[in-house]
């Protein structure tokens, strides 16, 4: 008995087309445009000022944008006031209400719909089922640890069976372990749910973890979008490239065949389309030998080694390249060896 | 931990008593027998039986009742209103600021001039009607003028405690802004506007500069009967009367003290 079983039916694609938001002078959007599908759990990820949050409250109907239009399953909601939108919103202050038991919290969005009491009961025992929190329904919010207080935020939108959950930074006061099972949670939640999710956040490790498809952010404009491992193995600028996860850039001259750097020629994938500019390649891909590699192959001394328990990471000269590999022989400080370069895991870079 | 040097304490000591001394002093003979003069003569309540078989007396405290209890729901209903459009209203930093002045500016005005500024505009106001014939209309009506301040500030600093994440989650979960009124913003604005209320009818019970000015033939308070009667000479009902005074506005100061800090 799901009382949202439905949803994968009526949740439909929403689209973001060309919204523009100012504060005073401040441009906090410049005409983002975003295609969510229906049942997507879609991330919005960014640094703080980035625009991200504005953008969800713009979906939200907390803020209204300057230009532009919210498109919902071919439904104009630009104008409409935020609650008489199909959304629901988990804020990230959770703002429960604190005069309210976690019953009443959850049973807030029906009640003010006027919603026949026994339909209220059945939707508000569903809610507390799916979240595990039966037994904290008599308690006022304030007797909840943080991760309680997440869960009822979260059963207290999602009964109303909104279209699209849309989710403000709802991780961040969470302490690191629990964080990392309530992205898990989060996820099977939405597969079990089929409803579309919008999460914001600042955290790149959460994105990768939730997230069918990201969008990242950069100062009022989408930097690049796509699945995770798109994104991370693909960046398609320097920004991208350095915010999800870390990269090693090389700056060099397009020759033919290649890229011209500071030790050498590279073998690239593909022929850049600039004349100088950077490669990125992810500290994990680069190869450790004892022996000169066949190609991009780089004579490299140990400057720096850190011993993480699953791996090592460390750092080389020239060039100062920053590799991860396994824990396993351990590297001395200046041990020589060959660190090779595979022109698969070069992405060239857009300048 | 530092330690306090004892003559601070002392300071303090002396200080609180110079406050406390002459509200003892009269408390104290309010129960002595002597009629006249300062000598103690032997225990009684007797005063107290007087002072509730004085019709003048029950009059005014009648009047004074009334007056704070309709000026205090007046003032209330208003400067939570006001305090709500203050806070909540999206005005620009500039006028903010000027609001937040006319705001304060009542608190800190001498009641001598507020009182002379009433007298003046009633009697402006008179030529249009005969409803500003001084009496208790009058009085209510300049009761309310200073009591809308008080009440607007206590309840702008729960408000402010409140934030603002509440609206937008309730108008999130569909609520419309009765609905957020009447289950959300009013529950939780309870305590400070409880506390607002208290406050402006403690000092409606004790006011005297705006009534003296305000009042007319026939409605006369406490704190008028008081002064009236002290010009013929103090008397232990005096003494008893503003005993019952002082210890009803401590009890209202508590409890409005207490609700402000929950």
């Amino acid at each position: 008995m799901t009382v949202v079983a439905d949803a994968k039916q009526v949740g439909g694609t929403l689209s973001v087309e060309r919204v523009v938001k100012r504060f005073g002078e401040a441009t906090a959007l410049g005409g983002v445009s975003l295609e969510i599908k229906a049942g997507e759990f879609f991330t919005l990820l960014g640094p703080s000022g980035c625009g991200k949050t504005t953008l969800l409250r713009i979906i939200a109907g907390l803020e209204l944008p300057d230009q532009g239009r919210i498109v919902l399953l071919g439904k104009d909601l630009t104008g409409l006031p935020a609650n008489q939108r199909p959304v629901n919103t988990v804020f990230q202050s959770y703002a429960l209400f604190p005069h309210l038991s976690v019953y009443e919290n959850i049973a807030f969005g029906l009640r003010s719909r006027r919603m026949a009491p026994a339909e209220v009961e059945r939707r508000v025992k569903y809610g507390l089922e799916i979240l595990q929190l039966e037994k904290f329904a008599a308690r006022l919010p304030h007797q909840l640890s943080g991760g309680q207080k997440q869960r009822v935020a979260l059963a207290r939108a999602l009964v109303n069976e909104p279209q699209v959950l849309l989710l403000d930074e709802p991780m961040s006061a969470l302490d690191a372990k629990l964080r990392a099972e309530v992205q898990i949670q989060l996820r099977r939640l939405q597969q079990q749910l089929g409803l579309t999710f919008i999460l914001v956040t600042h955290d790149q490790d959460e994105a990768m973890a939730v997230s069918d498809r990201i969008a990242l952010m950069r100062v009022g404009h989408l930097e690049q979008s796509g699945t995770p491992d798109e994104v991370y193995e693909h960046p398609r600028t320097r920004f991208a490239a350095e915010f999800l996860g870390a990269a090693n850039l090389l700056r060099g001259k397009r020759v033919p065949g290649g890229l011209e750097v500071s030790f050498g020629r590279l073998i690239l994938p593909q022929t850049p389309a600039w004349e100088e500019g950077s490669v990125a390649i992810r500290p994990e891909r680069v190869q450790l030998r004892d022996t000169e590699p066949r190609q991009n192959g780089l004579r490299v001394r140990v400057r720096e080694a850190v011993y993480r328990g699953a791996y090592q990471e460390a750092w080389l000269e020239p060039c100062d390249l920053r590799i991860r590999t396994g824990p396993h022989p351990a590297l001395r400080v200046g041990q020589e060896l060959w660190a090779e370069l595979p022109p698969q895991a070069l992405v060239v870079l857009e300048e | 931990m530092h330690r306090l040097n004892p003559l601070v304490r002392t300071v303090a000591l002396v200080t609180l008593a110079f406050l406390y001394l002459p509200m003892l002093a009269i408390a104290i003979l309010s129960f002595n027998r002597t009629r006249y003069g300062l000598q103690w003569n032997g225990f009684t309540t007797d005063w107290y039986t007087r002072l509730l078989q004085n019709a003048e007396i029950l009059e005014a405290a009648r009047n004074t009742l009334v007056l704070a209890v309709v000026s205090t729901l007046v003032a209330t209903v208003l400067g939570t209103l006001l305090a709500i459009a203050l806070e909540r209203y999206p005005w620009g930093r500039r006028s903010r600021g000027w609001l937040d002045n006319l705001l304060y500016l009542p608190v800190v005005t001498p009641d001598i001039i507020l009182a002379v500024a009433l007298v003046v505009a009633f009697g402006a106001l008179r030529a249009i009607s005969t409803l500003f014939e001084p009496g208790l209309l009058t009085m209510i009506l300049g009761h309310v003028t200073f009591q809308i301040a008080f009440v607007a500030l206590t309840v702008r600093s729960r408000l402010k405690s409140l934030g603002r994440d509440l609206d937008e989650a309730a108008r999130d979960l569909y609520a419309d802004y009765s609905y957020f009124v009447r289950r959300v913003l009013l529950p939780l604005l309870a305590p400070g506007i409880v506390a607002g209320a208290m406050l402006a009818f403690t000092l409606s019970l004790d006011d005297f500069v705006i009534s003296f000015f305000t009042a007319g033939p026939t409605s006369q308070t406490l704190p008028l009967f008081i002064y009236a009667s002290v010009r013929r000479g103090v008397t232990p009902e005096i003494h008893a009367l503003s005993t019952l005074i002082f210890l009803a506005t401590v009890l209202l100061v508590l409890a409005s003290e207490r609700l402000t800090r929950r």
